[in-house]
This record gives structure tokens, C-alpha cells and sequence, in this order.
């Protein structure tokens, strides 16, 4: 099928344009071309620098990755690798040439002056550095010089202080490197503020420079006088009382450190710049105790070096740092550091001197252990002196240990030795600085420091005695051992106590009073006065034999001599407190010992103890020390009996009979009285008796009563009336007797006087027995006579 | 060689929007397509300047692309921008020579090489070098083809910007380079489409009627 073909329309025809000129399309092919332009200019312009760095190893470089950082940023690649033969900047060794590209922001580094180095993983005992490294590989590190633009350089073998920033650097000077290695810690107060940068030998390699860096924020710690030491390591002190390990920290034990003061003297010095010198000391007490001062002893002394101490009234102010013998071999110089703080107290009056330890059950066996040490007193002076001649032993005395200074007289001081306690109530309270004999030797002087708080316990009154050693007693009780402490025993000991005249407004001691060291506390306290005794010396008396009175003890014998004249003994006895009125005229003393008789046994004790002096106390009123014993018990004489209260008769007998001293004088077979002595009468034609009738009875005896003879056995035998036996009692009949009668009321008679005369008849009358007149007694009155 | 007819010879235009051939008066510069009301051309207006431009412009572009960093890979904290040429090497220098292979050609080799075939293309018409137009026309189909090709590049990087996030350990920044390539890659695609192909036509017909109407004046010369 066919269509007509279409006839289209033909288009109106456009207008034709005019040419715009140039077409806007242009401006991309601008645009492109200013940018990249200006990406050309600007790698021109701020493209990368390259420079040179002259390494002597290669080592852990890669060509394309090695980076070049500077404050951990990454301001450049090396390119390329050259190798140099025989470079003249590394002493004609091969070198290895590295060709860097910098940033053209790090061009100021690129100056004179400016060090690279390579920064690889470095793992030490301080620490690891570099770690970064091992991912991203060793890199070059560089530290900004200034000085011109440099583009070739030659690299360090070291990092510099690799610490980079600004801090302060000081040097150490030091004999030894002593196990300190770089990054080593610098400590202050076991803070880290710095470390070790480097170190080498010195110029004339007398010793090793130690170069520290210390950071910025603490370098105004460190003054022109700290005091720099070596904490590597670990200091173990041991003693009894157990072991102190000292040490900075872990870091330092193994990889050493330094640790720095300053001491309080030191505070105001100016502070330290770059680059000062300062001495590294061996630990920390040499650096402590700055100021080295020798001491010269005449002998050789035992002294540790480095552990023997030096002690101002026990407080350590020095150490012993060395000790040798002298250059003419006799004696020791000895080396020793002093706390700073004695500095201005060293001088012409200071005084060393060698302290034996003294033996303490307390503290002591430590100082047995740690040996000597030596005490020092320091004064004040006129000048500084820093070397001294020291004393091989203590001085008796210091005056300046506070507390009351007593000086005891004693003629021997037993076991006591310095540093002996003083005990009060067995409390220590004081110490015994020294003893010295007195110029004329005739006495030891015992120099005593009594603590300050216990010092108002001593006043004039005050007693010392020696508490060294044991003090055994025997008696018939048994044995008594008695010490004052186990300490006391070994080394002596002083103990004081008021004295027996102690009262209340006893002055109080000072410093400097004079006391007498006694031997024992009875010594002290029971002193009363020293008598002296004559006697023959075969009584069986002996030192420490006992002086009694009625059984109580009031003394004993304390020394025994023989007599200038050798006919005698001379005793020295000791009157204890309230027996001294025994020490006067009129008192007599006689030695009592066992007595076996037919009337008894007296004074069985004896025979264990010894015989004993007994005491009869006079009636005079003069003090008397000089006294002769007698052999037995004195016979009270009329003169004796006269005295005394009740009735003293003398009766007049042809015989003496049985009697004797003490027979019994009856009354109704009441014994009333005792016979006290007879002797012969003047005309020897008949004896006299002394009778003694006791107060209470002596109304009994009138003027005509009649005395006979009650000795013996009255046997009257009659077939009607038997045996008759009488007798007046089995003593009397034993040791004789007399018996009295009284007449009836009327016929009795006043009572008579002491003195009086009676006759004595061999047997009474039977009307005499029968009399019974009644009489008032007195009453019985104490009798002060027996 | 038989000659073909052609419409712009005889007076027609093809709409380039519906295809549709419209007659038009001789001396006409531009009208509308009657079907679709496109702006028609005989010829697309000021092709080989556009194209100039365009080929001008990223051959500009291609300097930042080149030296500015394309990408940084950040791993474990350091990272090492590489520009194209740098990863392609590095790739190559790591042993990943295949993978090195499609960076090199999709990234350097097909801009360059799309470059090169553009200005070829623009320097024939413009010259009218004696080239066949077959071969010019090879020229251009390769050209218009390969250009998507040359985003491969681009693609990877954003795939690696999102999927290699893993904040310090690695990470990878895309880099003012890679804008820079994008855009030639843009511009010479542009570039392409505004580059008429049927000018080599033209060129090759007045080549050829030049020629003819030699040999017809040699014609006359002999025989006229």
C-alpha cells in the first residue's frame, strides 16, 4: 500500500547569531592551568630540601622509608644511599652517604651546629626507648643546631642528651663510674628529675665526668652546694636489731642512679648553671656528712671503716670513713666524716676520744657487736680545727651531758664501770660517766650523771652505795644472795636511797657535790659510828661478827687488826642508826658465847653463828669510841645494884656456901630476888653477899628480918615423926639459895635502906617459918636490871 | 570508492535528540527539531573547540593529580601519602605486580592513552590529515569506551576510605590528588561526547571532492 508522501512544513529559518567571540568553554582549561600552576610554584618554592648526612654505618637505614624526625614529627625521608670510601670526616673509614629530603618547614634545622643520629630500639635496665621504632623502623633523629644553613652533615655516633628540651646539665666528678650508665636515674627525695646523659673519662683520666641532665621544672633544686651520691646498688645494714635494706628504687639497683640534697646549711648558695662541677660521693652518709676531719690516736685502735660511728652524747654526728696507720707506724690516722652540723662546733676545745662499748643487756650487745665507737665533745673555740689528737679512753667526766654531776669518794668501786646504771627503787635513773683516782691515790672518785627529771631525788642527805656483784648472807635461816639486777652484776651499778637522817627539808643536791660511795646498803643506810674495841682475841669473834642488845642487832664488828703493841686485837665496829648513844661512857661490852652449866645451856646459837659482843649501855653522857670488851658478862658490883630500884642488901655470912652470882633469894619459897656478887669482907673474917630484891618485894624486908641459907637438903629423921626432906626448891638445892623471913606486924620493923647489913644463918628457926605478917607489895615496876 | 549519499549534502539534518531527519533550507545555522523541539545542528556547534578545551583542561589536571597524594595509609599511626604512580610502584614493588597492572592501566594508562586518541582525533579534522577515516572512527569508538574505565581508581579508594576504618591501627585518607583525577577523568569523558565524529566525514568528503575536482581539472587539462 502505497501513502502519499508527507510533505512537511519546512522550518522557519532561524536568525542567524553573531559570534560571541571567545567561548566560555575556555575558562576550564584556566582554571586547570592556575592550579596547576600554582601547585608548580608552590613545589618549587616549598618543595623539599635535600641535604647530606654522613653516616658511618647504614645500619637499619632503608632507602625510601627511613624517616627523619624531629620533635616526633616526620620532617624527612631519605632518598638515596651513597657509599664513601674512605671519608676524611670519619678518619678515612667507609662511610655511607644518605641523601635526605626535608620539608621546607624543618629548613631552620638545617644550621650549623645541627647533630642526626639514629634512633634505634634500645631496651636497657632503665627502661625501653625508641619502642616506636620497632614498627616503624630506626628513624634519624636530629637536634636543632644554630648556626648558617648547612646542607651536608655528618652524623653523631650517640645521641646527644637525648632528652631534648632545655634543662640543666651539671657534671659530676667521680673516681669511679660506679655502675652508673646513661639514662640512669637522678633522683631527689626518690623523685626521677633527670638522668645520666653521658659520661666519659676526664682530660688527664685522673677520674670519670658524669654528665646529668636535670629537667627544666627542677633545676632550681639543684645549688652550687648539694651534695650529689651514688644510689646504685642496695645498702644492707644488720645489727641485732635486725637488717635494713636501703635502696633508691628497683631502676637504680640494677642500672645505678644519683641522688642529690641540699643540705639546710646549704639552701641559700647560689643557684647552679650549666656545666658546674660537682663531686659524686660514694653513698649518702658520705655526702651527708660533708666535712672530713682526721683524728690521730697515739696507739692502734680498733675502728671499721665505714661503720664506726661517732657519737655526741648519743646522737651519731660521723662516720669513719678510713683508718691506717701513720707514717712513723705508732699510732692511727683515721679519717672521718662529720655531720655539717657540727662545722662551727669543731674546734681547738673539741675533744675525741675512743669508747670501749659497754656491756648492756638492753641495748648493748648490739653495741658489743658494732666494736668500738668514738664520742666526740664538741665545744665551741676560737678557730675551726679539722684535725685532732684523739684519746685511746674516755675522760672521767663530761660536765655537759645534762643531768646533776655527783662526784662519789670510794676507797675501791668493785666490779663498776663506765656507763654503770644508778638505780633509784631499782629504776635507772643515772649513769657512771668515769672514774679517776684521786691525785694522791689515796681514794677513787666515781663521776655520776643523774638524768635530769630524777635529779631532785638526790638531796645532801642522800646515801650511794655499790650494788656490784652478789651479796650472800648465811645465818641459821638460811642463805640470802641478793643483787640488785643482772645488769648490776655484770657491770656494776650504783643505787642510792635517803640516808638514815633524811628529813624533809633536806637540801637539794647540785651539780658537783661530793658524796661517799659506801660498799653495801646496810654500809649506807645503817651507818651510825664507828667504835673500836679492844679485845684478846680468843674470844672467836670476827669481822662481821655481831654487836647485840637484848638480841637485837645494833652493830657489827667490820674490821679486825692486830694491835700496835701485838698484845691484843683492835676491832672496829659499826653502830647501826639509833643504837648510837651506845658509843658513850660507861657503856660495857662483853663477848658471849655458848655457856653449858648445870643450870642450862645458854646461847646454843653461837655454835653456828660465832659468839656475838653484847651491848650494856652506859649512863654517861660523854661520847666514847674507845672501848675494852670483857671476857664475860660484867658482875653487877653494890655500887651496880645500889643504883638501881629495888633493894640491895649485904649480908654478912661466915661462909660463902653454895652461892653464887644469880642464886635465888626466897621469900615463902618465892623467889623475890637473886644473889648479885659476895666477896670477901675487909678483914677477910667473913664474907659479904650481895643481894638484890626486886622492888616489888622490897617492903618485904624489914629491920628484923632474919636470911639464911636455903641450900642444899634439910633431912630431919625421927622414929615417931618419920623422914622429913626439905628443901626450899630443886634449884636451890642445885645452885644454893637464901630465904628470908619477916616478923609479925609489930615486930617487923621499918623498911630499910639499900646497904643494909643483915646477917646470913646457916638454917632458919622453926618459929621464923611460922611468922606471917602482912604486907602491901608495891607494884611491879620495870625492872631495868636483868 | 563508491561514494555514499549524504543528507547534509542534500540538505537534512538529523535531530541528535530524536534521530528524526528534517530538510532544511541551505544557510540555515540552527532550528528546532519539529518532532521533539530539540535545537538541531547540521553539525555540532563548535565541536572541536569544545573538545580542545576539555583536552586542555585535563591535561592541566593531570599535573595535580599526578603530584598531589592520591591516598595516605595510615598504619599504626605513620602513614606515607602515595600519589598514582607511587602506589602503582609500590604495589609493583610488594610483589602485587597484577594488581599494580589494573592501577597502572586504569589510572595512568587509559587517561593518557584517551588524551592522546582526543588530540589524534581533533588534530585529523582540524589538519585534515590523510588518514582513513576508518581508523580515526576505531580511534574514537576505543576512546568513548574505555573512559568509564578510568574511575576504577576513584571506586577503589572510597571503597577503602569506608571499609578501612579501624582508628589507630590503620586507616586510609583520601587525598586532594584523587578530586584532581576525578576531575580529568570527568573532563575527558566530556570531552569525548563533545567531539563530533562526523567531522572526520566531513574532512574525508571535502578531501575527496578536492581530490575529484582535481582530477576532473587534470580531465579537462587533458581532454578538455
Amino acid at each position: 500500500m502505497s501513502e502519499a508522501p508527507v510533505e512537511y512544513d519546512a522550518p522557519p529559518e532561524g536568525l542567524a547569531r553573531r559570534s560571541r567571540g571567545l567561548s566560555l568553554v575556555w575558562l576550564l582549561p584556566l582554571i586547570a592551568a592556575l592550579i596547576a600552576v600554582w601547585l608548580l610554584y608552590k613545589d618549587f618554592t616549598q618543595g623539599d630540601i635535600r641535604a647530606t648526612i654522613l653516616f658511618s654505618s647504614g645500619d637499619g637505614l632503608v632507602k625510601g622509608k627511613t624517616a627523619v624526625k624531629y620533635s616526633g614529627v616526620e620532617i624527612g625521608v631519605v632518598d638515596d644511599f651513597r657509599l664513601v670510601p674512605s671519608a676524611e670526616e670519619l678518619g678515612g673509614q667507609d662511610g655511607v652517604l644518605a641523601e635526605v629530603s626535608f620539608n621546607r618547614s624543618a629548613a631552620y634545622l638545617l644550621a650549623k651546629g645541627s647533630k642526626f643520629w639514629v634512633v634505634r630500639p634500645e631496651v636497657s635496665l632503665t627502661g625501653v626507648r625508641g619502642l616506636e621504632t620497632l614498627v616503624s623502623g630506626n628513624y634519624i633523629a636530629v637536634e636543632p643546631g644554630s648556626g648558617a644553613p648547612e646542607r651536608h652533615f655528618l652524623a653523631v655516633p650517640e645521641p646527644p642528651p637525648h632528652v631534648r628540651g632545655d634543662g640543666l646539665r651539671v657534671i659530676l666528678k667521680s673516681s669511679r663510674l660506679a655502675s652508673l650508665s646513661r639514662g640512669a636515674p637522678v633522683y631527689y627525695r626518690q623523685l626521677e628529675v633527670g638522668q645520666v646523659e653521658n659520661y666519659q673519662l676526664a682530660e688527664d683520666a685522673s677520674g670519670v665526668e658524669i654528665g646529668l641532665f636535670i629537667r627544666r621544672e627542677y633545676a632550681d633544686l639543684v645549688h652550687r652546694g648539694s651534695r650529689f651520691w651514688n644510689t646504685s646498688g642496695v645498702t644492707i645494714q644488720g645489727g641485732i636489731s635486725g637488717v635494713t635494706v636501703e635502696l633508691e628504687s628497683l631502676a637504680s639497683l640494677i642500672a645505678g642512679g644519683v641522688s642529690f640534697s641540699t643540705p639546710e646549711a646549704q639552701r641559700q648558695s647560689p643557684l647552679a648553671v650549666d656545666g658546674n662541677e660537682f663531686k659524686l660521693y660514694k653513698n649518702f652518709a658520705e655526702a651527708n656528712a660533708g666535712i672530713p676531719i682526721t683524728l690521730n690516736f697515739d696507739r692502734g685502735v680498733s675502728l671499721t671503716e665505714g661503720s664506726t660511728e661517732v657519737v655526741y652524747q648519743g646522737i651519731t654526728v660521723g662516720q669513719v670513713s678510713s683508718a691506717k696507720a701513720n707514717k712513723n707506724i705508732n699510732g692511727m690516722e683515721v679519717k672521718v666524716l662529720m655531720d655539717p652540723i657540727t662545722d662551727d662546733l669543731l674546734s681547738e676545745n673539741t675533744q675525741f676520744w675512743l669508747a670501749p662499748p659497754t656491756l648492756d643487756f638492753t641495748s648493748g650487745v648490739d653495741d658489743l657487736l658494732k666494736g668500738n665507737r668514738i664520742e666526740v665533745d664538741l665545744r665551741k673555740g676560737q678557730r675551726s680545727v679539722r684535725e685532732f689528737d684523739a684519746h685511746s679512753r674516755p675522760p672521767p667526766r663530761d660536765p655537759r651531758v645534762p643531768g646533776l654531776h655527783l662526784t662519789l669518794t670510794a676507797r675501791t668501786t668493785g666490779s663498776l664501770q663506765r656507763g654503770a646504771s644508778v638505780y633509784y627503787r631499782q629504776v635507772e635513773v643515772g649513769r657512771v660517766q668515769g672514774m679517776a683516782l684521786k691525785p694522791d691515790g689515796s681514794d677513787v672518785e666515781v663521776y655520776v650523771v643523774i638524768d635530769p627529771p630524777y635529779a631532785h631525788l638526790v638531796n645532801s642527805e642522800s646515801r650511794f652505795w655499790n650494788v656490784s656483784g652478789l651479796r650472800a648472807s648465811a645465818s641459821l635461816k638460811g642463805v640470802e644472795v641478793e643483787t640488785e639486777s643482772l645488769l648490776a652484776l655484770v657491770r656494776g651499778g650504783i643505787a642510792f636511797g635517803s640516808g638514815p637522817n633524811d628529813h624533809k627539808n633536806a637540801a637539794r643536791a647540785r651539780s658537783g657535790d661530793d658524796f661517799r660511795l659506801y660498799t653495801s646498803r646496810e654500809d649506807a643506810l645503817e651507818e651510825g659510828v664507828n667504835i673500836y674495841i679492844d679485845l684478846t682475841g680468843d674470844e672467836g669473834l670476827k669481822e662481821g661478827s655481831p654487836l647485840r642488845y637484848r638480841g637485837i642487832q645494833v652493830g657489827e664488828i667490820t674490821r679486825m687488826r692486830l694491835s700496835n703493841e701485838l698484845d691484843g686485837v683492835r676491832a672496829r665496829a659499826r653502830l647501826y642508826r639509833r643504837a648510837e648513844r651506845f658509843a658513850r661512857s660507861g657503856t660495857r661490852m662483853w663477848v658471849v658465847g655458848v655457856k653449858l652449866g648445870l643450870d642450862g645451856v645458854s646461847n646454843l646459837d653461837t655454835l653456828v653463828t660465832g659468839p656475838f659482843l653484847e651491848l650494856e649501855p652506859g649512863s654517861g653522857d660523854q661520847p666514847q669510841t674507845e672501848f675494852v670488851a670483857l671476857a664475860a658478862k660484867p658482875v653487877p658490883d653494890l655500887a651496880d645494884t645500889m643504883m638501881m630500884p629495888g633493894l640491895a642488901l649485904i649480908l654478912d655470912a661466915p661462909r660463902r656456901g653454895s652461892l653464887k652470882r644469880g642464886s635465888p633469894v626466897y621469900y615463902r619459897q618465892v623467889q623475890v630476888g637473886q644473889v648479885t656478887g659476895y666477896q670477901l669482907g675487909e678483914l677477910a673474917d667473913r664474907v659479904y653477899i650481895y643481894v638484890y630484891i626486886e622492888p616489888r618485894y622490897r617492903t618485904l624486908v624489914r629491920e628484923r628480918s632474919k636470911f639464911w641459907h636455903a641450900s642444899g637438903v634439910d633431912v630431919n629423921f625421927g622414929l615417931i615423926t618419920g623422914l622429913d626432906v626439905h628443901t626450899e626448891s630443886t634449884q636451890a638445892l642445885l645452885a644454893g639459895g637464901i630465904a628470908f623471913a619477916t616478923p609479925d606486924n609489930p615486930e617487923m620493923g621499918l623498911e630499910v635502906e639499900s646497904g643494909s647489913h643483915y646477917p646470913l644463918y646457916g638454917s632458919p628457926e622453926n618459929e621464923w617459918l611460922l611468922w606471917s605478917p602482912k604486907i602491901e607489895l608495891y607494884p611491879a615496876l620495870e625492872d631495868s636490871f636483868k | 570508492m563508491k561514494r555514499l549519499a549524504r543528507g547534509l549534502a542534500e540538505g537534512f539534518w538529523t535531530c541528535l535528540g530524536c534521530r528524526q531527519l528534517v530538510s532544511v533550507a541551505p544557510g540555515t545555522r540552527s532550528c528546532l527539531c519539529p518532532r521533539c523541539g530539540a535545537r538541531m545542528h547540521g553539525r555540532v556547534e563548535a565541536s572541536l573547540m569544545l573538545t580542545w578545551a576539555l583536552i586542555i583542561t585535563s591535561a592541566l589536571l593531570l599535573i595535580p593529580a599526578n603530584i598531589l597524594p592520591v591516598m595516605t595509609v595510615i598504619y599504626l599511626g605513620s602513614g606515607d601519602p602515595s600519589t598514582i604512580i607511587g602506589g602503582a610502584l609500590e604495589l609493583y614493588h610488594s610483589g602485587l605486580w597484577g594488581i599494580a597492572l589494573i592501577v597502572f592501566v586504569a589510572s595512568i594508562a587509559v587517561p593518557v592513552m584517551k588524551l592522546v586518541g582526543l588530540v589524534m582525533l581533533c588534530l585529523i579534522v582540524q589538519l585534515r590529515l590523510d588518514v582513513p577515516p576508518r581508523q580515526a572512527m576505531r580511534i574514537y569508538r576505543v576512546v568513548n569506551a574505555i573512559g568509564r574505565w578510568s574511575l576504577l581508581d576513584l571506586f577503589m579508594i572510597s571503597i577503602l576510605v569506608a571499609l578501612v576504618d579501624m582508628g589507630a591501627i590503620a586507616e586510609v585518607e583520601a587525598g586532594p590528588g584523587s578530586t584532581a583525577f576525578a576531575t580529568v577523568v570527568l573532563v575527558t569523558m566530556l570531552a569525548v561526547r563533545a567531539f563530533d565524529p562526523r567531522l572526520i566525514w566531513d574532512v574525508y568528503e571535502s578531501r575527496f571532492t578536492a581530490a575529484t575536482a582535481e582530477t576532473d581539472k587534470n580531465h579537462h587539462r587533458e581532454y578538455g
